[in-house]
Order: C-alpha cells, then sequence, then structure tokens
C-alpha cells in the first residue's frame, strides 16, 4: 500500500474566526483544483481527510473530479499545539514553532506534545492502513505540522526548516510497509 | 461514532438540501455533512460556470443576475435540474449515497429536488444582526462591507420585493422540512443541535 501524504491548499488566514475553520482562499481554491489533475492524485483508491475546514474542501476540490471516496477522521487533524488562539505577533509564532521543534517548549496554549501528536496520527495511519487492505493508494489530505513530524520519523529533517518548506498544497509518497518515502515533498 | 447519530441503514439514500440567508451558517453546515461523509454539490457551482462564461466578475449582483436569467430562459427549476445532472454524473463513476446540497435560492429547486430526489431540506437562520456581524468576520471578497450594504443585499437575496426568476431564500425556508435557529457563536453547541436535528429527520 502507497500512502499519498497531502497538505491542504493555500490558506485563507482570518484571525477573527478560529483556526480550525479556515477555509481555502481563492488561491487556494485553484490550487486544489490544479492538485487535481496530477496523476498521483487519479491514482487515489479512497481519500482521508482531516475534520478541519482547509483539510475537508481541498480534498473536496481533489476528490470529487476523480470519483474518489472521502472519508474523515477528527485524528488526522494539525497538532493541536497550532490550533489554538491566532497568534498575531509573527515574530512571536515563529519563536514558538522554533522552541516547540527544538522542545525547550513542550506544548502550546496546552495543546499535544510531540509525542503525543505522533502517536495519535501513527495510530490513524495503522488504522487507515488495516481498514483500507487491498487498496494500493490511500490518500491523507491533513496539515504541515504533523506531516513534519511523521516526516522526521524516518527522514533525518530539520523540521523547524521542513514545516516551512512543505507547501500548500504539496505531496509526498510513502510506501506503508517499507515504511519509506518514494517520494518527498515538493517532488511529485 | 457519526455514522449512528444518522439512522441510515446500510447503503440507504439521504439527499440534503441546505437552504436560508447569507451568512445563516450553511457553509458551518456543509462542513458538518461532508465530515460526515455527503458529497456536496452547489448552487454556486453552477452559476460561476455561467458567470465565467459571461466574462462577469465574481460579484453577488452578477451572480445573482445570472441565477434569474437562467430561471427565466430555462424555467424556474433549471438549476436543481442541473445539479441533478452532476449528481447523475458523479454516481455514474462512484456509489454515492449521502448527497449534500448547498445554497438553493429559489423554492421551484427545492421543490424540484423534494419531488425528483427525494431530498429532506433544512433551512438554518439566524437574526440580521447576528448574519451581519459574520459577514464582517468571515470577510469575503463577495461579502457587503457596511450594515446598509448588507441590509440591500439581504433583502434581494431572501427576495423580500422579489419577481418569480430572482432569489427568494425566505420562501426557501418556507418548505423546509426543518429549520434551525443559529444565532450562537458556539460551534460546538450548535453542532450539537444540528445532529440531533438531522437524527430526526432521517429517523
Amino acid at each position: 500500500m502507497k500512502i499519498v501524504l497531502i497538505r491542504h491548499s493555500k490558506t485563507e488566514r482570518n484571525p477573527k474566526i478560529p483556526i480550525l475553520q479556515w477555509g481555502l482562499s481563492e488561491d487556494g481554491i485553484a490550487l486544489a483544483k490544479k492538485l487535481s489533475q496530477k496523476e498521483i492524485i487519479k491514482k487515489v483508491d479512497v481519500l482521508y481527510s482531516s475534520f478541519q475546514t482547509k483539510a475537508l474542501e481541498t480534498s473536496v476540490l481533489i476528490a470529487k473530479p476523480n470519483a474518489v471516496p472521502i472519508k474523515a477522521d477528527d485524528s488526522l487533524t494539525e497538532v493541536t499545539s497550532f490550533t489554538g488562539p491566532f497568534e498575531k505577533d509573527f515574530d512571536k509564532y515563529t519563536k514558538n514553532v522554533h522552541d516547540y521543534y527544538l522542545g525547550t517548549i513542550k506544548r502550546i496554549s496546552g495543546g499535544e506534545t510531540q509525542k503525543e501528536a505522533l502517536k495519535r496520527f501513527n495510530a490513524v495511519l495503522e488504522s487507515i492502513a488495516k481498514k483500507e487492505v487491498g487498496k494500493e493508494y490511500v490518500g491523507i489530505v491533513t496539515h504541515g505540522n504533523i506531516l513534519t513530524l511523521f516526516s522526521s520519523q524516518f527522514r533525518h529533517v530539520d523540521c523547524f526548516a521542513l514545516h516551512t518548506q512543505i507547501k500548500q498544497p504539496d505531496v509526498a509518497l510513502f510506501d506503508w510497509e517499507k515504511k519509506k518515502f518514494i517520494s518527498f515533498f515538493g517532488e511529485l | 461514532m457519526f455514522d449512528k447519530s444518522l439512522n441510515l441503514k446500510h447503503g440507504e439514500e439521504s439527499v440534503i438540501v441546505l437552504v436560508g440567508p447569507i451568512a445563516a451558517g450553511k457553509g458551518t453546515t456543509a462542513v458538518l455533512l461532508i465530515q460526515l461523509g455527503y458529497v456536496p454539490f452547489n448552487y454556486g457551482d453552477i452559476i460561476c460556470i455561467e458567470r465565467t462564461a459571461r466574462k462577469l466578475k465574481e460579484e453577488r449582483k452578477n451572480s445573482n443576475a445570472v441565477g434569474a436569467e437562467l430561471r427565466f430562459k430555462f424555467g424556474n427549476d433549471i438549476i436543481a435540474k442541473r445539479i441533478a445532472e452532476d449528481i447523475k454524473e458523479h454516481r455514474s463513476k462512484i456509489s454515492t449515497d449521502k448527497i449534500l446540497i448547498d445554497g438553493l435560492r429559489h423554492p421551484t429547486e427545492v421543490l424540484w429536488l423534494k419531488e425528483h430526489l427525494g431530498a429532506r431540506v433544512i433551512g438554518i437562520t439566524a437574526s440580521q444582526e447576528v448574519r451581519y456581524q459574520r459577514t464582517i468576520k468571515r470577510n469575503r471578497v463577495v461579502d457587503p462591507k457596511s450594515s446598509k450594504e448588507f441590509e440591500e443585499v439581504d433583502i434581494e437575496d431572501r427576495g423580500v420585493n422579489a419577481g418569480g426568476y430572482e432569489n427568494q431564500s425566505d420562501a426557501c425556508l418556507l418548505i423546509a422540512d426543518v429549520v434551525i435557529e443559529n444565532n450562537g457563536e458556539d460551534i460546538e453547541e450548535y453542532k450539537n443541535k444540528f445532529y440531533e436535528t438531522l437524527a430526526n429527520l432521517n429517523a
């Protein structure tokens, strides 16, 4: 089984509404439509999405034209240390993210630690892989920080650098049985 | 967990139509339905295709005019029929039990979908002031930017002085199977209210 890991498309940031309800920007809609035409997306047998609006919108835009069924699972959400109140001060936000990946702060706004987030994400992937036995390509639409942490288990990466490098949207292909990336973010 | 709240038997079809005025919470409700596995089909997608073909800007007045023109030329149920064609095409590629149709603006469209697809109609509404505050918060390109502008757009959308081909979201609410009042700010409270409504509707 190949897992097609997808970061949601470009988001409309709106500090007045909760991050969990942020949807896609006009650009994001266009980019998701473009993504739907990629060969790797057309191969997907079933697409799982985080519950967050931006992920669901991305999922609908890439799955519907290719007649791919969508299933939503809240355990595919972002690291909850990054879904709390929006930090308007960009420098402060960047420092928080830096310190979080460095391990000097364990949680932001009472959200998950790296370990907790990874445990949750790995468990949901295990469960999806079990449910979808026999499927060749399983798509997962999720978020930048959780994808960064997941990737760090299999590649030597600088998490802080990687979290900024994974684009909105972006795709990587992961061999589930061999537990290794076939292609990484930015390569497809 | 969520499927249980629907009271749907395996393979049973469910077609839900969402209606209501601007910023009542249809988008939020659509997200909740997509989370439950509903595949969305939108009035806005049909209008967008037609508006783009006419090289018109993405403005609410243009969208309204395109909707009215289509109804005038092809009948008040035309947009519902176009959506039904899209659904049919989608279903020819993939089995789809749960369908969501969002954003309809004319009662004939809603009645057509009730009759031909067995759709159940959920109306969502909120006070004008609450809806105005929401448009300010969400700040979409097409949203009005002042209270006066909102009032004008809202009256047009609700069809307060509308003719036969124009938007009439108030009249759509009147034929809804159920109407949810969504005046609160608490999303969790709204979710619970919505799931309860949905369970009763599908029971």
